[in-house]
């Protein structure tokens, strides 16, 4: 089955020859329809940066984008026209941030903010992209979506103007959903609604969704596949369960076990120190200085890519002992 | 309950913003509550249910519009001037946001020797040592002592903002979601600190959160809120693992899972939070609640005990047991 995202290798720098930041640095991945990959890691681990090369959204001064591939339904996105790039974008593949209220323009109501969009891709009339914005109010399950659709941003709640990010992420029936962090600034009885609605609409339009997350229990909630990043690297990849049950990077076993978790009031695991700058390309693990598990090839030989198992593998020369450590606690625990 | 007198306790407090001709936001609307001596309360609640407000209320950042604020025993609700400044000297805040919460010309050394300074404690030979050691404490080096907030992490500012307030050896901690801000690597470093200090120096604190998993690590007690009222409070293993309230069963229900093993559908809770301004009458939850009668629209339940340690729990349809009635079927 051919993907319909495929990225090969993609590195992203910032800044001139003097001094240059490697966001991101030869990630690979995959992502087939209908199938949600979570992209999870903390501030500054490239997350953000490489959804944003993947919808070419990344200023051409400042930022250099290099991949081997770069494909969207067996299109090179690499060689496509700003032109073909801006068909793409809102039609075929769509995106919601974080923050709604900066994404929509306070200005407009967000009727007429949904029917733009789809008045932008789609030969239809006023009138037909009108019935569109409702209908997909409707889909949001928006209470009282003919009113709504004549108001402005400012009058709906955080939960509610997420909703008509996502509306409008959705009037035109994207083949690819790409979110960032759509559920970190809401509350969690809002997230969890939002979330189900997410997975819902997965489900019956078929489409792909790149979550972008920090958040392990989104992760746990939402991911088919997940890719834990960390300094611009992807560390680890596989199917989600695969990775929760056998972590086999060392910062991947340490994030699961910072994680606070309400069925337990052990001591957290502490990962020492703080995240590396990014001012040098690095070829050894980026990690080695914080892991409990490394020794002293870890921070002196580049590391390589490794297959852990069936479509999970990672960047960890020290894959057993992280293994046999998530064993052993798993023991101690049962 | 032990029987020894509370550090801080709360009676019957509100707080009304007045915005407009006879509108009141009523951010806080009868509160009471108690903080034990080396005891984590943790209150937890959603945007806009109250629990920044209080916390602000109980360190006079803001007046009560009615109800008391006692520390160990003395009412502070009123106090002015220098009785106020002493009452300040026994309870200090953490903040959220550490960057915002210090001033940026000073230094980190500078920052925590503030406190000391405004209460003249000790020579200031005496105080230099005493900020070595609070930085010490919280996992600052020499070396960051001389360095400005700019120059320190998201984790070490918040380290600071903590040693900031263990300067004066408060009675009260109030923290207001001081974990909230960081990565997660960072926010198990601070977590365990806190740990660590209530261990060693048996703390109290009122820890104000919006995240359960964070509050089970580090909180003896919690008092759940909802536009503007408690609406349970308990041992915290009582409220996180056997909640009651059906507003704490769909706030804690709402947490994603753990391991994507425990995936299940689930009913979200419908609609958004009603408007402090005008809160529903009755229970206040009544409009989202799937058990509600009408007896929940028209008189509002006042917290009562159900099974044992404290465990209290304010609605009608609670039964002795802890069900409650079937939900109604109605999407």
């Amino acid at each position: 089955m051919s993907a319909l995202l495929h990225v090969e290798n993609l590195s992203v720098t910032f800044g001139s020859a003097d001094r240059r930041t490697h966001a991101v640095s030869d990630v690979s991945f995959t992502l087939e329809a209908g199938r949600t990959l979570c992209l999870v890691g903390e501030s500054g681990s490239g997350k953000s940066v490489t959804s944003m090369a993947v919808m070419g959204l990344l200023p051409a001064r400042g930022a250099t984008v290099e991949a081997r591939r770069l494909a969207f339904a067996g299109e090179d996105l690499r060689t496509a026209t700003p032109a073909r790039l801006a068909q793409l974008r809102g039609k075929e593949i769509s995106m919601i941030f974080q923050d709604p209220m900066s994404s929509l323009n306070p200005a407009l109501t967000i009727g007429y903010q949904i029917a733009e969009a789809v008045r932008l891709h789609e030969p239809v009339s006023r009138a037909e992209a009108r019935r569109r914005a409702l209908d997909m109010l409707d889909r949001m399950r928006i209470p009282d979506a003919r009113r709504r659709l004549d108001q402005y941003p400012h009058q709906m709640s955080g939960g509610m103007r997420q909703r008509v990010m996502i509306a409008m992420a959705l009037a035109c029936n994207p083949k690819l959903l790409i979110a960032d962090e759509p559920t970190t600034a809401l509350d969690v009885t809002v997230q969890a609604q939002i979330l189900s609605l997410m997975d819902e609409l997965k489900r019956d339009m078929g489409m792909a969704i790149l979550l972008i997350t920090h958040d392990l229990g989104v992760v746990a909630e939402m991911a088919d596949e997940v890719a834990v990043m960390y300094a611009g690297r992807i560390v680890e990849r596989g199917p989600v369960t695969a990775v929760f049950d056998r972590p086999s990077h060392g910062y991947t076993h340490g994030l699961l076990g910072a994680k606070p978790r309400r069925s337990s009031s052990e001591r957290l695991l502490e990962l020492p120190g703080g995240v590396p700058r990014l001012d040098r390309h690095v070829e050894t693990c980026a990690f080695a200085p914080r892991c409990r598990f490394a020794e002293t090839a870890c921070s002196q030989e580049p590391v390589a890519p490794i297959a852990f198992d069936a479509g999970h593998m990672g960047l960890c020369r020290r894959h057993a002992a992280v293994r046999a450590a998530v064993a052993m606690q798993v023991d101690h625990h049962a | 309950m032990p029987e020894t007198q509370p550090i801080i306790a709360v009676e019957g407090v509100k707080r009304h913003y007045k915005i407009g001709w006879k509108k009141h936001v009523r951010a806080v609307d009868g509160v009471s509550l108690e903080v034990h001596p080396g005891e984590t309360l943790a209150l937890v609640g959603e945007s806009g249910c109250g629990k920044s407000t209080l916390a602000r209320l109980i360190m006079r950042l803001e007046p009560a519009t009615a109800g008391r604020i006692l520390l160990e025993g003395q009412d502070i609700t009123a106090l002015r001037g220098a009785a106020l400044q002493s009452s300040r000297r026994q309870m200090q805040m953490v903040f959220q946001d550490p960057y915002a919460s210090v001033n940026p010309r000073l230094t980190a050394e500078d920052i925590v020797r503030e406190p000391l300074d405004n209460f003249r404690i000790g020579s200031p030979e005496a105080r230099r040592t005493m900020v070595r050691a609070l930085l010490g404490r919280v996992g600052l080096s020499a070396q960051h002592a001389t360095r400005y907030p700019h120059e320190l992490s998201g984790g070490q500012r918040q380290r600071l903002g903590i040693a900031r307030a263990l300067a004066l050896n408060p009675k009260l901690i109030v923290a207001d979601e001081p974990v909230s801000a960081l990565d997660l690597s960072i926010q198990a470093q601070v977590i365990n600190l806190l740990r660590d200090l209530q261990a060693e120096l048996g703390l109290s604190m009122l820890f104000v959160s919006h995240d359960i998993g964070v509050v089970a690590h580090v909180s003896h007690r919690v008092a759940v809120m909802y536009l503007g009222r408690i609406v349970e409070t308990g041992t915290t293993a009582d409220v996180v693992s056997r909640a009651l309230h059906p507003y704490t069963r769909a706030l804690i229900d709402a947490v994603p899972v753990e391991h994507p093993s425990q995936r299940r559908v689930r009913r979200p809770l419908e609609g958004d939070l009603p408007s402090p301004l005008n809160p529903p009458s009755g229970c206040r939850f009544n409009t989202r609640c799937p058990h509600a009668e009408a007896r929940c629209r028209i008189e509002e339940p006042v917290l009562r005990g159900v099974g044992g340690e404290g465990h209290q729990v304010a609605c009608h349809l609670l039964a002795e047991d802890g069900s409650l009635p079937a939900q109604k079927t109605a999407a």
